[in-house]
């Protein structure tokens, strides 16, 4: 299965919201990656057909998403970046209710269902309101939902959002899991969320996708453009000033800063070290004007 | 149907909905039990006599009640009361007797259609002789129908729900919001709309439940005004044809009563579901909630006015009768027999109406479908630009927190546009109202304009020699004048156009002149008071519900989005999280919404008291409130200008405490639009209710306050009781919610 989209373009008014946006997915995890305002939601938003587009193609194995309509969304599972649910439904009646909009009979729904709260440890939450679930629990239910139909595609947009370490690691682990026989999007600002478990990053920043590859392939191409460097902590203010900051940290009476810089900071005790995906985000995705003041 | 059941269950668990259905629900009970309450005679008393009278054989019945009004004077058998009972007994025999001249009734119709027909026969093509050609044919269907006298009241009762339409009209729209801004509030919108039967299906279980509750409360609201009417008066005998009861006595439809009450409902429900698709529509169409409302509001005053004010016989009348404001009422198409202008052809109502509201029904169902179902073509988000986008606030602009909250009020909740709607509102209130001519107000104006100031023994004598004057003018005879007898008749004719005005001056001079007699230390002035009433209250009460129901909306408006906006936004956590975000930001919120409502209140009154002064001049501001006839009950002393000011306070205050309520009701509910319709219910719709004539609600509901002089009116027991319940408790309780909100408790 493969989704290829081919210049895809949104605009909000004056504010280009996606530009010439080209990209191919086959089966595997692949990770968005944007500050805000990048065009992931965007993006989502126009796969998950809530939003039209300007111009563009999106196939789904050679088929115009558009022309296909339901059949699309019947093959497609979207977990959306939010907490608010209904209240006053159970976790079995919203699931009930979201695979009756999905067109699964209920037999179907309550098997997959009773599969995925044991996958997912919501077995003790089935008769449990959504109002009384934690952040987590909600997270979990809204992916459930997503994959219940055992979707094809599979979107989810800030899966992660609100969540502790351990449930991040939780439902990262269990995401790269489904990856098998899925095309997974994941849409996050989040490095950590899909650093080891993509099989291929996209960067986007103002609406064009600046790079797409595997994250070592990212990390490569900014080899030799990160170092650490040892220096007094009166001096910090102005590393700061002239170099992008990915990391402080104290070591004895110095501070050790971890700058991205094009040239060689030779004036400073510096030695240079293997890029990391952060690395690579701030490198690709900040503001080179942005400096801490 | 998995899809509408839960669809219906999301309904079922809302319990804001269900709380404000319940509470419609009340009002409307109450109302109905107020109406019939207010009837005369008594329903209790009609009910009996129509239960004897039906039971008597009909050859007899003129003789029973014959008999019956003999026996008035000595034993009042229902009423308990001769003036009650001759009254009943009298309209008992006109409903007999118009019911015994039924025939004649449709040969005059037959004479009357006949008539026109020669009249304008030399327009044929004309609508009024097309329509003069049909109307015998189809009153001559109705020769041979046997009408029985028997108990209307019981089906008025349950026909004539204005307050129950308007009941149902909140209920659908809160249904309409809830079932479609619920869900894009909660962005739970962009999950199902991408589930494969997140869209047509989806809409139609929508549309599909709208319909099972719509059904449902109309079964209820007007199923209820059936029950209290059968309860109260009966609805006699259901078989009888519809034309036995009395407001349907020209009708020219072939039904029985028990028929019309089953078309009766299934018309409401058509009205009522064609209206619950029509907002749909409407909330589907706009972006925000608040939108949604200002367009449901716009509409339902267009409609209301194409009502109200479009004239009845012209090519107009159209538009006047095919509105919905005018189908929910469903009984006038019953009521008469009416065909509309169509192009010079004259087409029934009633087909009109049900062609109309099937088409309109297909339409937005369809409409509601279209507009679900398809793709956005932008984010669904407020837009923030426009003209408001120049007045952001700048950094050099100190970023102090009153100042902030007006502004957000202001500007950005649109306050400043509602400030100028209720100017506008209060300008046309003035003219429309208070520049009414009154001949007899212009003549008693001039009259004591003329001699306003200090009661003197020749101004008294001024009012007697008038007096005397008019008297000799209508004694007047041929023999004690030398004028003939038309010209008599011309004179007291003349004489009786100001003779009206004169005795109202008169007898506030007779006041005056008494009171000063009693009161020798505290002389009064005679003074031109209407003014003044105007003012208070006492005159033209209407008037003055009208305008504190202006000011009051401000103060909802105001009070509603200046808390419920940040629960829409979701902020309410981040603000409470600042060092200045509890009982500092409280303060500023209460003060900004009262300082508008004020500040709108005051500028409401300007032009109202500018228009009252041009009309009813008022000169003496200093003298004695007692001055003014109607307010001899007032024992202190106080000037009319120390008296007006302190209603004015009282009103104030009654707005303030409307704003304390509402804003407590806000940090309940967490929602702007369900604050603003509860408190609409709460607080606006008691004001209509008394603009309508239902005084006791006063004592019960906030209306006491905002109308200080009546409640002062009332005795010292109730006076005391309404300040410790409305004027104490309900600040305390209001005071001690932001105090637990604060602390932290919400």
């Amino acid at each position: 299965m493969e989704i290829w989209i081919e210049d895809l373009n949104k605009s909000y008014g004056e504010k280009q919201a996606l530009s010439d946006f080209t990209a191919l997915f086959e089966n595997g995890i692949y990770g968005i990656l944007g500050p805000n305002g990048a065009g992931k939601s965007t993006l989502m938003n126009i796969l998950t057909d809530n939003l039209l587009r300007d111009s563009g193609r999106i196939l789904l194995d050679g088929e115009e998403i558009l022309d296909m309509k339901e059949k699309y969304r019947e093959i497609m599972g979207y977990m959306p970046q939010q907490q608010q649910l209904y209240d006053t439904f159970t976790v079995q009646q919203f699931l009930l209710y979201i695979g009756a909009l999905r067109g699964m009979s209920r037999k179907r729904i309550l098997g997959n269902m009773t599969r995925l709260l044991h996958l997912l440890n919501l077995e003790d939450m089935r008769y449990t309101k959504l109002k009384e679930l934690s952040g987590g629990m909600k997270q979990r239910v809204l992916l459930l939902q997503a994959l219940l139909h055992n979707p094809k595609v599979l979107i989810l947009d800030e899966p992660t959002a609100g969540l502790d370490p351990r449930e991040r690691i939780r439902l990262r682990n269990f995401i790269a899991d489904l990856s098998r026989d899925k095309i997974i999007l994941i849409a996050t600002h989040v490095v950590s969320d899909i650093e080891f478990i993509s099989k291929e990053i996209l960067l986007m920043k103002d609406g064009r996708l600046l790079d797409m590859a595997p994250s070592e392939e990212l990390q490569k191409k900014i080899a030799g453009k990160v170092f650490e460097v040892s220096i007094p902590s009166e001096k910090l203010k102005q590393v700061k000033q002239e170099y992008r900051v990915s990391n402080i940290y104290r070591s004895g009476e110095n501070v050790v800063v971890r700058i991205l810089s094009d040239e060689v900071p030779g004036e400073y005790e510096y030695r240079e070290v293997v890029p990391g995906m952060e690395d690579v985000y701030l490198y690709q995705l900040e503001d080179r004007n942005q400096r801490e003041e | 149907m998995e899809l509408l059941k839960f669809e219906l269950k999301k309904l079922a668990g809302n319990r804001f909905f269900w709380c404000f259905c319940s509470l419609l629900f009340l009002l409307n009970l109450w109302t109905i039990r107020e109406r019939v309450r207010t009837d005369f005679p008594a329903a209790e008393s009609v009910r009996a006599a129509y239960q004897d009278f039906s039971n008597v054989p009909v050859q007899e019945q003129e003789a029973w009640l014959a008999e019956k009004k003999e026996k008035v004077g000595r034993e009042p058998e229902y009423t308990g009361n001769s003036f009650a009972e001759i009254e009943l007994l009298k309209g008992m025999e006109s409903e007999f007797q118009q019911i015994q001249k039924y025939e004649e009734y449709l040969d005059e119709m037959q004479e009357k259609a006949d008539q026109m027909t020669v009249v304008i026969f030399s327009n044929e093509h004309t609508f009024a002789y097309r329509n003069a050609r049909k109307t015998p044919a189809v009153f001559e269907k109705l020769r041979g129908l046997e009408l029985k006298a028997e108990v209307s009241e019981g089906v008025e009762t349950a026909s004539r729900a204005e307050f129950t339409d308007l009941c149902m009209l909140f209920a659908v729209i809160a249904l309409s919001y809830f079932l479609v801004f619920q869900e894009r509030k909660n962005r739970l919108n962009i999950l199902l709309r991408s589930t494969s039967r997140g869209r047509k299906n989806l809409i139609r279980a929508k549309l599909q439940s709208a319909a099972v509750v719509t059904c449902f409360l109309v079964v209820l609201y007007y199923g209820t005004d059936f029950l209290y009417g059968f309860a109260k008066y009966g609805f006699g005998d259901l078989s009888r044809p519809v034309q036995s009861v009395t407001m349907f006595y020209e009708s020219p439809y072939r039904m029985t009563v028990g028929a019309y009450l089953l078309v009766y409902l299934l018309a409401k429900f058509l009205v009522c579901f064609v209206i619950s698709l029509l907002t749909m529509l409407l909330a589907q169409s706009v972006k925000s909630s608040a939108g949604f409302l200002a367009a449901t509001v716009g509409f339902g005053v267009v409609q209301y006015g194409l009502t109200a004010f479009l004239p009845e016989h012209s090519y107009l009348d159209f538009f006047r009768s095919v509105n919905l404001a005018e189908y929910i009422k469903v009984y006038p198409l019953v009521e008469k027999y009416h065909n509309l202008n169509f192009f010079d052809y004259p087409v029934n109502a009633v087909f009109i109406f049900a062609v109309v509201i099937l088409i309109t029904a297909f339409g937005l169902y369809a409409g509601n479908q279209r507009r679900f179902c398809r793709t956005a073509r932008e984010r669904a988000e407020q837009e923030q630009g426009g003209l408001f986008q120049r007045f952001r606030i700048q950094k050099t602009i100190v970023p102090a927190l009153p100042f902030c909250e007006l502004w957000k009020l202001c500007i950005g909740q649109k306050a400043v546009w509602l400030a100028f709607l209720l100017l506008g509102g209060a300008v046309l209130l003035s003219r429309g109202r208070i520049g009414e001519f009154d001949f007899v107000e212009d003549t008693y104006r001039s009259f004591l304009l003329e001699q306003e100031g200090r009661l003197t023994v020749e101004k008294m004598q001024y009012f007697e020699d008038k007096k005397t004057e008019y008297e000799s003018i209508f004694h007047m005879t041929p023999e004690s004048s030398d004028l003939t007898e038309d010209e008599i008749r011309t004179k007291q004719s003349n004489a009786m156009y100001t003779y009206s005005g004169f005795m109202k001056a008169y007898q506030q001079a007779e006041y005056v002149q008494e009171w000063n007699q009693k009161n020798p230390d505290k002389g009064l002035p005679l003074l031109y008071g209407t003014g003044y009433e105007i003012l208070l209250g006492e005159a033209a009460p209407g008037y003055t519900i009208s305008m504190i129901l202006l000011c009051v909306i401000a103060a909802v408006y105001a009070a509603s989005v200046t808390l419920g906006g940040e629960y829409d936004l979701k902020v309410m956590k981040l603000l409470r999280s600042t060092s200045r975000g509890r009982l500092s930001l409280l303060g500023n919120k209460l003060l900004t919404a009262g300082l508008f409502a004020v500040v709108t209140a005051v500028l409401i009154r300007i032009p109202v008291f500018l228009e009252i002064e041009k009309r009813y001049p008022m000169n003496m501001w200093n003298v004695r409130i007692q001055s003014i006839s109607a307010m001899s009950w007032i024992t202190g002393d106080f000037s009319i200008a120390e008296y007006v000011l302190f209603i004015q306070a009282g009103q104030f205050l009654g707005m303030m405490i409307v704003i304390l309520a509402v804003m407590a009701l806000s940090m309940w509910v967490k929602d702007t639009v369900m604050t603003m319709v509860i408190s609409s219910v709460l607080v606006i719709f008691p004001l209509i209710l008394e603009w309508y004539g239902f005084a006791k609600i006063h004592f019960f509901t906030l209306n006491g306050i905002l109308e200080t002089q009546r409640l002062l009116q009332s005795g010292p027991a109730v006076i005391i009781c309404y300040v410790v319940i409305f004027v104490l408790a309900l600040p305390a309780f209001c005071i001690r919610q932001f105090y637990k909100m604060c602390r932290g408790s919400r």
